[in-house]
């Protein structure tokens, strides 16, 4: 069961979104939870986060309407979720929208940009996969990504233990590594450059060694 | 007493100023030919036969064996032949040594020239012996001028008697064969000398023209040998000379039965190919146009036996322009003009719309029949003459016809667009013209020369090319003016020696005397040359002035721009050429720059603005693209409002009728519990206001484009504020936007409603985009305050969104067409129309209005003012 969480800022399309889960074959994997947008972006980070939602979808123009909420919004469905996928790189992430133009021009990844009356469209056109099937195997694919890279640099830090491990594992360590810190805090990671090679320590100390060597042949001589 | 010593002493006339008479008289051998070939016609003949025997007088650059054979046959000795000939052994072939002497050539060519021969043979009545001596042999007979017609009813083309000293000038000796008709109706029996019946079919007679020559000799005492002929058909004597395959060419002919051959010997021209070849191509322009019919003339050559044949006349069916003028005896002239150079499929009806082209002859219906008549009187064509024509010379002139063509022989594509030509084939025209061109003058069939010969001095006897440099006027020449030239016309006079007495030969058988009357009937002719050429140049007049009319603007806004262009580039130059002196070394004697005069300063301030201009419109084209297609959507809009109208009548009450009918079995507590997304009449409360929203915007888009917006009517600002509101209702109260009207004074403009409304709608929307981008924390307000003074009505607007941009430097850049803050944010892309605050801007200034940017210290403020004189 994979909990989906929908932000507008209209009840209506709120109520209008669980009902099309809810009609919709994959309903008994999915768990739609709804939010009003809340007017400062951190904050509406925040509540996302506490939610722990497993996909975020969003509406586009979340300050145009003032029926259920009262205050500004400020920043949009675009804005939303590439801060929050700033945090949780490769987050699954969509944006639900009747203004689908403006969106895509907005947005840095088209492809997560789709049209809001799939809502009320009973068979959403011609498409093969509906919807709600991206966003499982989005989130899906986002899991298993997760999954073997772990499953992968548990194997590799074996290897490098071992000593046995060549500068392509070296640096494909590196690689699984930053991307696993991104999937968790993308905001705070630490830059790949900083994490250096097993083998470049083996170096520094053979230098080490022969600095050493050449100072003690040095004294011998005196 | 003295009347016994009386004597009549006859005048003696020596034999070689008879034979001056003839060599003299005709000009050249050409002429001898015309001269025995109109004797052919003269005869009744309907074929004439030219044949050339130049097989074995012609010097070639190579011979066979056969020829070589016929050579020795015909006695040239061996020797002689080796000597510029050598065998050449593989090809039995004998070829002409390359390097022989000029001296050793002309002996050679000397001595085969003998045996050149020249016939003239025609199949007419024939001689009998009595006109042999009576006629043939008298010279300067005036038979033929006192018996003007042939039996066949021909008019006889000789005049003089002196054509067969022709014979004379092409060549030594002369040998004739004669086969009489001996059909009472043509020829009384044959005598001799004594009146006693013969029984002869023909005869034979020689001359040798240099028994004329001797000191002291009398024409009396020269003489030719006549021999009498048994022989039954002219046709076993020509076929001694030509082949039955010759005579097979000649389809007129058939019998062969009766004729004269005449057999020209120890010629004194060395009829070579290429001579032949001039002669045939000289005869084809001196034959009678073929509409005259009845009269062919074959030449054959004994050298090229396939080379020549049947001397056809020239038909001309690729004219621009045909004009045929028959004049009668009592000088009246019937002119028919046939226009064949326009492609009238092409002219446009609104053409023949002008009011020049509804005169008679040059309306459609004349374009599509092709010609129209025209019947004058010599004395309108040659107005004022009559009057001082003392010598009768119209009277003169006599019957004649006159056919003309014009061909044009090449013509550019805008001239064809510009006249609606037809297409041609400019150089057939050429060929054509340069073979048969020029006015020729036709004499019972026989073309008179040199009239009309192309290359002679005579070829524009006419005078039109005097004329045309007397007048060079182009054709379309508003003015007038046009004359034709002389290198475009072909065409022909019909006259006869019948009907224009008047014209008399010169003596030397080269065109006819230059009497008065020959001069006056020049005059005439190039007249109705002139009918043609009014025709051509009112049409082609017309044609230009229509043409003017549709691309004229456009021309000259071509020429103005090249105009400009030039202007600026030499400004442009100037100015460079400026720069770069004041930068180098002044002292430098170079000269000073020619100082700038006003007209030129003027000029180059006229250029730049063009250019300006010209990038304005190409703008205004922009922006005119961009409401074309707002305004189709408007157009949609307003069509469909009938059909969107009825639905929107349902909208009010279809739910109150669900409702009802769902209240009959069940009730609003049987659904307490129930979700509201599973509550059917919450879901109904639901469409309704979703109903409600739709009728509005249904209203306020119909009402959009009402018919009544779209007229000039006096407008209640403080009502129509209040219905603005309205209209916008929905969908501010969804976002929260309060329009505030409260401080709208009471006044009236005279306006169109529609250009108020695109005011306002453009500044509503414009808002409603701030306030969703706005990220202060404030109620959204839209006031608009309408107050006046003595001099204006003022219209604050206020919105409390965001403002302009800080981004937009120059903030008065927001009227400007096409100018948009809304832009793809990944690539800078320009989204927005760029019209809306232009619209504005536009519609209130086209009211006389101002549209005065404000820059309140929060949100957007706009100034418009209206001068009091919309105020009622």
């Amino acid at each position: 069961m994979y909990k989906i969480l929908f932000i507008d800022e209209e009840k209506d399309t709120l109520e209008d979104f669980e009902e099309f889960v809810e009609k919709s074959p994959l309903k008994a994997k999915l768990n739609p939870i709804t939010m009003l947008p809340l007017a400062d972006l951190d904050e509406m980070i925040e509540g996302i986060i506490k939610v722990s939602p497993d996909a975020v979808i969003s509406d586009y123009r979340l300050n145009e309407l003032k029926t259920d909420i009262k205050y500004t919004v400020k920043y949009n469905g675009v804005e939303l979720v590439e801060e929050f996928q700033s945090i949780r790189n490769y987050f699954p992430c969509f944006v639900l929208t009747a203004v689908d133009d403006e969106a895509v021009n907005s947005s840095d990844d088209v492809n997560i940009v789709y049209v809001k009356n799939l809502l009320y469209n009973k068979d959403e056109g011609n498409a093969k996969a509906s919807f709600l099937e991206r966003v499982i195997s989005q989130i899906e694919h986002y899991k298993s990504r997760i999954k073997n890279s772990r499953a992968e640099l548990v194997e590799l830090i074996e290897i490098r233990k071992k000593g046995e491990a060549d500068i392509l594992i070296e640096n494909k360590i590196i690689e699984i590594d930053d991307f696993l810190e991104k999937t968790i805090d993308g905001k705070s990671v630490i830059p790949p450059e900083f994490k250096t090679l097993t083998n470049s320590n083996k170096l520094d100390n053979i230098l080490i060694k022969v600095d050493q060597l050449l100072k003690k042949l040095d004294e011998d001589v005196k | 007493m003295e009347e016994d010593n009386k004597n009549i002493i006859p005048f003696k006339v020596s034999a070689r100023t008879a034979r001056l008479i003839g060599r003299e008289n005709v000009a050249s051998s050409k002429g001898a030919i015309i001269e025995l070939v109109k004797n052919a016609y003269d005869a009744d003949s309907k074929v004439c036969i030219v044949y050339f025997d130049n097989k074995f007088s012609t010097m070639l650059s190579e011979i066979d064996e056969e020829h070589y054979k016929g050579l020795v046959e015909l006695g040239v000795s061996t020797e002689s032949l080796t000597e510029i000939y050598s065998k050449d052994e593989n090809e039995d072939k004998y070829l002409l040594k390359t390097e022989l002497s000029e001296e050793k050539k002309i002996t050679f060519k000397s001595l085969v020239s003998k045996f050149s021969a020249l016939y003239i043979i025609d199949f007419g009545e024939g001689m009998t012996q009595n006109i042999i001596r009576d006629h043939w042999m008298t010279i300067g007979t005036d038979n033929k001028a006192n018996d003007i017609f042939t039996k066949q009813g021909r008019v006889k083309s000789g005049a003089k008697g002196i054509g067969r000293f022709a014979l004379d000038k092409l060549g030594g000796k002369c040998e004739m064969t004669t086969i009489f008709n001996p059909s009472p109706e043509i020829h009384k029996p044959d005598t001799d000398i004594d009146g006693n019946p013969t029984n002869n079919t023909g005869y034979n007679w020689i001359v040798n023209w240099e028994d004329f020559e001797g000191d002291f000799k009398t024409i009396d005492k020269v003489g030719a040998i006549l021999t009498g002929l048994q022989t039954v058909s002219i046709k076993d004597e020509v076929l001694k000379k030509l082949s039955e395959s010759d005579l097979n060419k000649i389809e007129s002919e058939t019998e062969f039965k009766y004729g004269t051959i005449l057999r020209i010997t120890e010629l004194r021209d060395n009829w070579e190919d290429f001579f032949v070849e001039q002669v045939f191509s000289d005869l084809e322009v001196l034959v009678p146009p073929k509409e005259a019919g009845g009269f062919e003339i074959f030449v054959f050559s004994s050298l090229t036996p396939n080379k020549f044949g049947e001397v056809l006349g020239s038909v001309c069916d690729d004219f621009d322009y045909k004009l045929v003028a028959t004049a009668d005896e009592n000088q009246n002239v019937k002119i028919r003009i046939y226009r064949n150079e326009y492609n009238v499929e092409l002219i446009p009806n609104a053409f023949f719309e002008r009011p020049a082209m509804q005169k008679e002859n040059y309306r459609k219906s004349d374009f599509l029949k092709g010609h129209w008549e025209k019947e004058t009187t010599f004395s309108s064509l040659l107005k004022g003459f009559k009057d001082i024509d003392d010598d009768n010379t119209f009277n003169n002139i006599g019957l004649f016809n006159f056919s003309f063509y014009f061909l044009k022989r090449q013509s550019n594509s805008i001239d064809a667009k510009k006249f609606f030509n037809r297409d041609f084939m400019s150089n057939n025209r050429k060929d054509w013209l340069n073979k048969f061109g020029g006015i020729k003058l036709v004499r019972d069939n026989f073309r008179v020369r040199p009239y009309g010969e192309v290359k002679n001095v005579a070829f524009d006897w006419l005078g039109l090319g005097n004329r045309k440099s007397t007048s060079p006027a182009g054709i379309a020449k508003p003015d007038g003016g046009y004359k034709v030239e002389p290198e475009n016309v072909a065409g022909a006079i019909n006259i006869s020696r019948l009907t224009n007495v008047d014209f008399e030969d010169k003596s030397s058988r080269e065109g006819l005397q230059e009497s008065k009357t020959f001069q006056i009937f020049t005059l005439l002719i190039t007249k109705i040359i002139s009918e043609f050429e009014e025709d051509r140049a009112y049409i082609a007049r017309e044609m230009a002035a229509y043409d003017d009319l549709i691309f004229g603007p456009e021309r000259d806004r071509q020429k103005a721009d090249k105009l400009k262009n030039e202007i600026l580039a030499k400004s442009r130059a100037k100015k460079e050429s400026n720069a770069s002196n004041t930068s180098e070394d002044k002292s430098q004697n170079e000269p000073e720059p020619e100082p700038e005069s006003e007209s030129d300063k003027e000029k180059e301030i006229l250029a730049s603005e063009l250019d300006r201009k010209e990038e304005e419109i190409e703008k205004l084209k922009e922006e005119q693209k961009m409401l074309r297609a707002l305004a189709s959507s408007g157009i949609v809009l307003a069509s469909f409002s009938h059909d969107l109208s009825k639905l929107n009548d349902v909208l009010a009450s279809r739910t109150d009728k669900l409702r009802d009918l769902m209240l009959e079995k069940i009730t609003e507590e049987d659904y307490a519990e129930a979700k509201d997304s599973k509550n059917p009449f919450k879901q109904l409360e639901r469409i309704k206001k979703q109903d409600t929203k739709l009728q509005n915007w249904l209203n306020f888009s119909l009402g959009a484009t009402r018919k009544d917006k779209r007229k000039r009517k006096q407008l209640f600002l403080k009502a129509y504020f209040e219905s603005l509101k309205n209209d916008w209702q929905t969908v501010f109260e969804d976002r929260g936007i309060v329009l505030d009207t409260s401080e709208i004074e009471n006044l009236d403009m005279r306006v169109f409603e529609i250009d108020i409304d695109s005011i306002f709608n453009n500044m509503l929307v414009n808002s409603i985009d701030a306030f969703i981008i706005s990220k202060d924390e404030r109620e959204r307000i839209v006031k608009i305050k309408v107050s006046s003074n003595s001099k204006e009505i003022v219209i604050d607007y206020h919105d409390n969104g965001p403002g302009l941009s800080t981004d937009i430097t120059e903030p008065d850049k927001i009227f400007e067409p096409l100018f948009t803050t809304r832009r793809n944010k990944q690539t800078g892309e320009e989204e927005g129309t760029g019209l809306g605050m232009w619209l504005v801007k536009s519609i209130v200034e086209e009211n006389d209005g101002k549209a005065i940017l404000l820059y309140p210290e929060i949100g957007f403020g706009l100034k418009i003012t209206f001068p009091i004189k919309y105020k009622r």
